[in-house]
């Protein structure tokens, strides 16, 4: 038999017979690359557990009760957020609305047109004001370079993305990289 | 129902001293495959209590087809990989170079009955540690899962998202190269550079 075949009894922890068993022991003896993978065999059946320093689970709970209180926090933070922001549109918009409110229907109706209107007009120029160099670049730039300006400002948020995340990741990482004393190591 | 589902399923609707019992029940097995992945013990704790948090937070998720070890050491092994894979490319440890300062010592059992077999044990299994660290991260994890918990290869397969074939081929790589690398640092190798040599030189 050739080295191969030896080689794939190793690889695959084959069941071997007796006469395998020796067949394969006189190959060893001849063999460093086979006698090197049967004592990585035995070295990786031998192998023990390693068992966490005393107190693993005190410490998660610990961990578990800090992450509770952080996602706590960040939901207040948040709520406030959005409290103040609403808090803020509503005195921004109280004045209109008194207006509304205190006027008779009649000047209500003139005031909403003319609202409308106004929104209206300023759409329509706007319209106007950037569908000219608009129309005159789209005749100017070929459709390739509009794909590759399109193309790169994909790219470039993308690794804004990516790149803000990992930052973030890393840390939290750091933070979380407290030294912890060894023990029960195989 | 097995306890440990019914300890699972208590989880789920949300007792915290159900889950408290999975970690007591699973920190060995969790804190291993961290510390065998990532080599260095401050690392593997942080690891092991990262992976219990995602654990919990993704216990709705959980199919209860499956195993809970597996899916356990599945999340387990995917966050060691992340943490190798961040780690190469966020920043080049000098600590990594200086395996040997950080690992803790293991003397040989005086008790033991035959303590220079012992002794031979202890250097087998800090070159073995050794070794692992040089694999390729997800060629370390199909390693460590079926050595350490005698997953078979289509178990390997769905913790670590390959295909079969491709878990058959990565041990068999890594199998090799652990092996080369064995070979290589063994004194045994050295005497044997030079077999017309001196004894005495």
């Amino acid at each position: 038999m050739d080295h191969q075949s030896y080689e794939t009894w190793l690889l695959d922890d084959e069941r071997l017979t007796a006469g395998q068993e020796r067949e394969l022991r006189l190959h060893l003896q001849s063999c460093p690359q086979c006698a090197a993978l049967a004592q990585s065999n035995r070295a990786l059946r031998a192998a023990p557990m390693s068992a966490p320093p005393a107190g693993f689970a005190l410490r998660f709970q610990a961990r578990l009760a800090a992450e509770r209180k952080a996602q706590r926090i960040r939901n207040i933070s948040g709520l406030t957020l959005i409290l103040i922001v609403g808090i803020s549109v509503m005195l921004l918009l109280m004045p209109v609305y008194l207006t509304y409110v205190s006027s008779s229907p009649a000047q209500l109706a003139a005031k909403s047109i003319t609202d409308l209107m106004v929104v209206g007009f300023a759409l329509r120029s706007i319209g106007q004001t950037c569908g000219t160099p608009a129309c005159a670049a789209t005749a100017f730039v070929p459709p390739y370079v509009w794909a590759l300006g399109f193309v790169l400002v994909a790219g470039i948020g993308c690794f804004w993305f990516f790149s803000s995340r990992r930052f973030t990741r890393f840390l939290e990482t750091r933070g979380r990289s407290e030294p912890v004393t060894p023990g029960g190591q195989a | 129902m097995n306890e440990e589902m019914a300890l699972v399923l208590q989880a789920q609707q949300g007792s915290e001293e159900a889950f408290t019992r999975l970690v007591e029940q699973y920190q060995t097995p969790v804190y291993n495959l961290c510390y065998r992945m990532l080599g260095e013990v401050e690392y593997a704790e942080d690891a092991a209590q990262e992976s219990f948090l995602r654990v919990y937070r993704n216990l709705a998720r959980y199919d209860r087809q499956r195993s809970f070890a597996t899916w356990l050491l599945s999340i387990t092994a995917h966050y060691c990989i992340d943490c190798l894979r961040r780690r190469r490319f966020t920043m080049i440890s000098i600590d990594a170079e200086q395996d040997d300062d950080e690992r803790p010592m293991e003397f040989p059992d005086v008790n033991a009955l035959n303590p220079e077999q012992e002794t031979v044990r202890i250097e087998e299994q800090a070159m073995l540690q050794r070794v692992l660290q040089k694999l390729d991260a997800t060629d370390r994890a199909a390693v460590i899962l079926r050595y350490w918990y005698d997953f078979s290869e289509i178990e390997i397969s769905e913790s670590l998202s390959l295909t079969v074939s491709a878990v058959k081929s990565r041990l068999h790589r890594a199998r090799k190269e652990l092996a080369r690398r064995m070979l290589a640092s063994s004194p045994e190798t050295r005497v044997e550079r030079m077999p017309y040599g001196s004894p005495v030189l």
